[in-house]
């Protein structure tokens, strides 16, 4: 298989270090390791991957980063001091080339609601059926590399009704001098029944090289619980992120997926939404703002296995200069998932006449009695809407970012974290124009 | 004020403004009426400069400056406002963020000091009242999902707070009932003043039984064939458009 012939690096650590760890981990280490070397990675002529090639990744013979090429401790305060959320007394866990730093988390947690170490977690007893769901559920093998090579974790137990008030936050931080250097972050949200939680990603990278970031996250809600992610995807535009979301709905449980797909030279988000109890609802919502010559790929697939569920997908992308836009939203409607009611919407803004965009909604719907709605457009900013900003006063390049703001406002004032928001708010103002124009309401 | 002379404007290679004048002192309120298609909205855009109008021919002079070379925005700066007849949806951000960013760069064009967002909300509520115009709309998207009322109404708060010093009114009463069309003219007349002008387009006669103007012009296919006092209204209201027309055709047959 050509793809481990040039994976040596990461076949080596795996020999090496397939036999640390707890003893319940080997088993689906292994056989996770296996499925890796058997498939290797997705090229594009799987139907999941049509669009996005992964050539670039696959040309790289990727290395484990180390804890050695860690930077300064100061240099690493400041960088997660920019980033980490500063006015919620969030718990933050940081996570620096995949090694947590206890010195620079901190923990805030409420009665009931318990972090575990993965070695910790292997030993509770819904772990392994758990863990190793997410390597069977798509056709590409990188989850599975995930759960391979992920040596540490974060695992969140709240218990029956438990309430996680302010977010957890956890940054994935990478760093380092090594080009090669690969990560491998691995998140589980385990919310018992009625239990709460919000719980925020965040993905960057520093220096100029190139790296990957290979992250899983699990999300298992039952009964009546209710769980937001979020997903800060911020890396430095030279590297590569693929990440999966596996999400697993009981009964009345809700979901809120919050996506933003910032950075990277190759982003990919996989986002896989099982309804797998009567009445779960599911939020999907996502932003992509690319320019240069970035590829970011929203891929979501929802199924609703159960009846009365709801699944609203909400999508938009902004794409300049040469970037390259994806977003493929699948929706299955089981037989039995009968007065499901779903919609799915993707709106995006073109900026460059060589920007792109590759959108394809795909609906499987074996129930009779359903409502399943869905929508594309792109486009580029709105004459008319240019002409009136500029007649009242504005200058045009003024009115042009004032225009953008807009379109991305609409999806930013919806999310759960206002902090993330403002984010947002000063990266639209970086990358496609000046900030006198934009004004958020104060 | 404002001096038009002979100005042709093309649309798509068709000419639609056919040698257009017009003379406009200051604190003058004038009004031009015509029939559908006779060039109104057209006259409208192209002083507000949208670029989809080709100039073929004329001038335009505004406070002494040349009108046609500037970018709208400078037009908006030196104190031109346009009430839209189709005002324009902006999803995504509300009346308010917008009209700080219109005010704001105003001001900064006029070399005034830029406002904060608490210095424009009394700006905003002084000029409000003064216009007697209710700030909620504010609150919601641009336009989005407004009544025809509601947008109208909405211009003529931008006009208020804007407070420019020529306002062109394109069709401000087109589609209200007459509670609103009472609402837009209330504002219209609440801020007429000896440094304001209003260029008020119609269609009908009725929105002169509310704004009283000192002028009255008839533009029939591109040009102004007949001008007055306000009686002229009561004269197009009793005969109709027909009667102008044919009036001018015997003129210039
Ligand atoms: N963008 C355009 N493209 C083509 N024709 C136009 C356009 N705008 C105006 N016209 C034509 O120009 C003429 C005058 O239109 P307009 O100025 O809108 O008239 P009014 O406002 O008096 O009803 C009409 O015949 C109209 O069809
Ligand atoms: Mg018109």
């Amino acid at each position: 298989m050509s793809t481990l012939t040039v994976h040596n690096k990461l076949h080596e650590d795996f020999s090496q270090n397939s036999g640390a760890g707890p003893a319940a981990l080997r088993p689906l280490r292994e056989q996770a390791f296996a499925r890796f070397a058997a498939t290797g990675f997705p090229t594009t002529r799987d139907e999941a991957w049509r669009f996005t090639s992964t050539r670039a990744l696959t040309q790289v013979d990727w290395q484990r980063a180390d804890q050695q090429a860690q930077s300064q401790l100061d240099d690493l305060k400041a960088t997660v001091a920019h980033h980490a959320l500063k006015d919620v007394a969030a718990t933050t866990l940081v996570f620096v080339n995949g090694f947590l730093r206890e010195d620079l988390s901190q923990r805030r947690l409420p009665a009931g609601v318990r972090l575990l170490s993965l070695a910790d977690a292997a030993q509770e007893d819904w772990f392994s059926e758990y863990y190793a769901v997410a390597d069977a559920e798509t056709a590409s093998a990188l989850p599975a590399l995930n759960t391979a090579l992920a040596d540490s974790a974060t695992v969140l137990v709240l218990d029956a009704e438990a309430r996680l008030e302010n977010p957890l936050e956890i940054i994935h931080l990478s760093c380092g001098i090594s080009p090669h250097r690969a990560t491998f972050p691995r998140t589980m949200v385990v919310a018992k029944p009625m239990a709460e939680a919000t719980v925020l990603e965040t993905f960057i990278g520093s220096g100029g090289e190139a790296y990957w970031q290979n992250s899983v996250s699990q999300l298992h809600l039952a009964d009546g619980a209710r769980v937001t992610h979020v997903l800060a995807e911020l890396a430095t535009e030279q590297a590569f992120h693929t990440h999966a979301t596996f999400a697993h709905l009981s009964r009345d449980s809700k979901l809120v997926s919050e996506n933003m797909l910032i950075g990277g030279a190759l982003a990919r988000n996989d986002i896989h939404v099982n309804l797998n109890g009567p009445g779960a609802e599911a939020h999907i919502n996502g932003l992509f703002l690319g320019h240069a010559r970035q590829h970011l790929d929203n891929h979501v697939v929802v199924r609703h296995n159960e009846p009365h569920g709801c699944s609203f997908q909400n999508f938009r992308g902004i794409l300049d200069d040469k970037a390259h836009g994806v977003f493929t939203g699948r929706i299955f409607v089981a037989q039995d998932a009968q007065k499901t009611d779903s919609a799915q919407s993707n709106r995006n803004l073109l900026l460059s006449d060589e920007a792109r965009i590759d959108t394809k909604p795909q609906l499987e719907i074996y129930a009779d009695d359903v409502k399943c709605a869905h929508g594309a457009t792109t486009g580029q900013l709105n004459q008319d809407a240019l002409f009136y900003l500029q007649s009242r006063g504005m200058a045009p390049d003024a009115a042009r970012n004032f225009l953008i703001y807009a379109f991305a406002h609409e999806l930013i004032e919806k999310l759960a974290i206002r902090e993330l928001r403002e984010h947002l708010e000063a990266v639209l103002v970086e990358r496609f124009g000046q900030a006198g124009a934009l004004a958020p309401e104060a | 004020m404002l001096e038009i002379k002979d100005l042709h404007v093309n649309v798509n290679g068709k000419p639609i403004l056919k040698g257009l004048n017009l003379t406009m002192g200051e604190g003058e309120v004038h009004c031009i009426m015509g029939p559908n298609g006779s060039g109104k909205s057209t006259l409208s855009q192209v002083l507000a400069g949208r670029d989809a109008y080709e100039i073929t021919g004329g001038s335009v002079t505004f406070r002494g400056k040349d009108l046609l070379e500037q970018e709208p925005h400078e037009r908006a700066g030196e104190g031109l406002f346009l009430a839209f007849q189709y005002p324009v949806e902006i999803p995504g951000v509300s009346g308010n963020q917008f009209l700080r960013a219109a005010l704001n760069a105003v001001r900064q064009y006029r070399g005034e000091d830029e406002l904060d967002a608490a210095q424009m909300m009394k700006v905003f509520r002084e000029r409000a009242k003064q216009a007697k115009i209710d700030l909620a709309s504010l609150k919601r998207s641009v336009n989005e999902g407004f009544s025809g009322g509601e947008k109208k109404r909405n211009e003529m708060l931008q006009m208020a707070i804007l407070e420019p010093r020529l306002a062109v009114l394109d069709e401000v009463d087109s589609g209200l009932d007459i509670d609103a069309l009472k609402i837009v003219s209330d504002a219209v007349n609440a801020m007429r003043s000896a440094q304001r002008s209003f260029l008020v387009i119609t269609h009908y006669q009725r929105l002169l039984n509310h704004i009283v103007p000192d002028h009255i012009h008839v533009l029939v296919d591109g040009q102004i064939v007949k001008s007055g006092g306000k009686e002229l209204a009561l004269e197009l209201e009793e005969k109709g458009y027909a009667w102008v027309e044919e009036h001018t055709n015997t003129v210039a047959g």
